[in-house]
C-alpha cells in the first residue's frame, strides 16, 4: 500500500459515523436507507460518508433489485499496520510532490465536473489546463480542424483561442489545418 | 419581527453548540454541516437586518426578505442538480444542506409574519 493510500484509509476511517458504517457492513452488505435508520443518521448523510469511503477503496456498490447495496471491501483492512510502516517510502522528491500537488489544486480550480470555467491569465495555469486537454488526444492521431474544435469545444466555447494555444505552447503540431500530437 | 431574529440567533447557536459535539465525538464532516448550517442562518440574519434598515415598513421589508429567500438560494439549487447530475454526492449534500436550512428559515419567516398579522 502506498503512503497516499494508507494516510487516505486512515483519514477515512478517523471519523466515528464513518467508522460505524464500516461495522454495521462487515456484518452485511446494506443500503442507505437501513444504514440510516440504524445508525440515526440522515440518509444524505450517510450517502455521503458511503461515498467517501467508495473513494478510499472501503466499499464498493452493486445495484440488487430497487436498491443500490454497499458492501465493505475487506482487502485493504487486512494488510497489517506494522507491514505499512515497514514499506519503504516512494522516492518522489518533496519537489515533485508539491508540484504534482499544485497541478491538482489548478485542474480542480478551472475543471468544473469536465468543463473548463475559464481560461487562467497566468501562463503556468493555462499550460497546466491545456496540457490536461492535451492529454486526451489519442498521440500520432491526425485531426482536421473540425474535429480538434469539436473536441476542445467539449471543455469551453472559445476554442479558437485554446487550439492556438496548444500550437503556442507546442503541445500540438500543425500542418496544412491537419493537428496532431506527436507520440 | 424581533422575534424572528432571535429565532435565528438561537438556531445559530444550536448549529454551533451541535457542531462542538459532533467534533468531540470525532464526526468532523458531521460537524462542517453544522458549521454549514450555522453560516446560513448567520448569513439571512444579516440579511433579514439590511432589509429592515433599508425599507421603510415592515411590509416592504417582508416583501424584499422573501424575495430574498428565493433569489439566493437558486444558484445552490442549480449547483445541487449539477453535482446530482455528475454523482458528485459530497457537494450535492452540501447543497442540500444549505437549501434545507433557508427551507427552515423561510418556513419560520411565514409563520412569524402570520402570526403578528393576526
Amino acid at each position: 500500500m502506498t503512503e497516499e493510500k494508507a494516510i487516505a484509509l486512515f483519514k477515512c476511517l478517523a471519523d466515528r459515523s464513518r467508522l460505524q458504517i464500516c461495522k454495521s457492513l462487515v456484518k452485511e452488505p446494506m443500503y442507505v436507507e437501513l444504514l440510516a435508520e440504524r445508525l440515526g443518521l440522515s440518509a444524505s448523510t450517510v450517502s455521503f460518508h458511503l461515498k467517501k469511503l467508495e473513494a478510499a477503496g472501503l466499499v464498493q456498490s452493486r445495484k440488487e433489485q430497487y436498491y443500490m447495496m454497499y458492501e465493505l471491501v475487506k482487502e485493504p483492512l487486512t494488510v497489517s499496520i506494522l507491514d505499512i510502516l515497514g514499506e519503504e517510502s516512494a522516492e518522489q522528491s518533496e519537489q515533485e510532490k508539491r508540484e504534482a500537488q499544485y497541478r491538482q489544486k489548478v485542474l480542480e480550480n478551472f475543471f468544473v465536473y469536465g468543463k473548463l470555467k475559464n481560461i487562467p491569465s497566468q501562463h503556468k495555469k493555462r499550460r497546466i489546463i491545456l496540457e490536461e486537454m492535451a492529454a486526451g488526444l489519442e498521440p500520432g492521431r491526425r485531426y482536421t480542424e473540425k474535429e480538434l474544435n469539436l473536441y476542445i469545444a467539449g471543455y469551453h466555447d472559445d476554442f479558437c483561442t485554446l487550439r492556438r494555444e496548444m500550437i503556442a505552447e507546442k503541445l500540438l503540431k500543425r500542418e496544412n489545418g491537419i493537428y496532431w500530437r506527436e507520440v | 419581527m424581533n422575534s424572528y431574529e432571535q429565532f435565528i440567533k438561537e438556531k445559530k447557536a444550536c448549529y454551533l453548540q451541535e457542531r462542538q459535539q459532533l467534533e468531540a465525538q470525532d464526526r468532523r464532516d458531521e460537524a462542517n454541516f453544522c458549521l454549514v448550517r450555522a453560516n446560513i442562518c448567520d448569513a439571512f440574519e444579516q440579511v433579514w437586518q439590511a432589509v429592515s434598515r433599508r425599507e421603510k415598513t415592515q411590509a416592504e421589508a417582508v416583501t424584499a426578505y422573501r424575495h430574498k429567500l428565493e433569489t439566493i438560494p437558486s444558484a445552490w439549487r442549480t449547483r445541487r442538480q449539477e453535482a446530482d447530475a455528475h454523482g458528485d454526492v459530497q457537494t450535492a449534500a452540501i447543497e442540500e444542506i444549505k437549501l434545507e436550512t433557508v427551507r427552515m428559515l423561510a418556513e419560520e419567516f411565514e409563520k412569524r409574519v402570520k402570526e403578528e398579522a393576526l
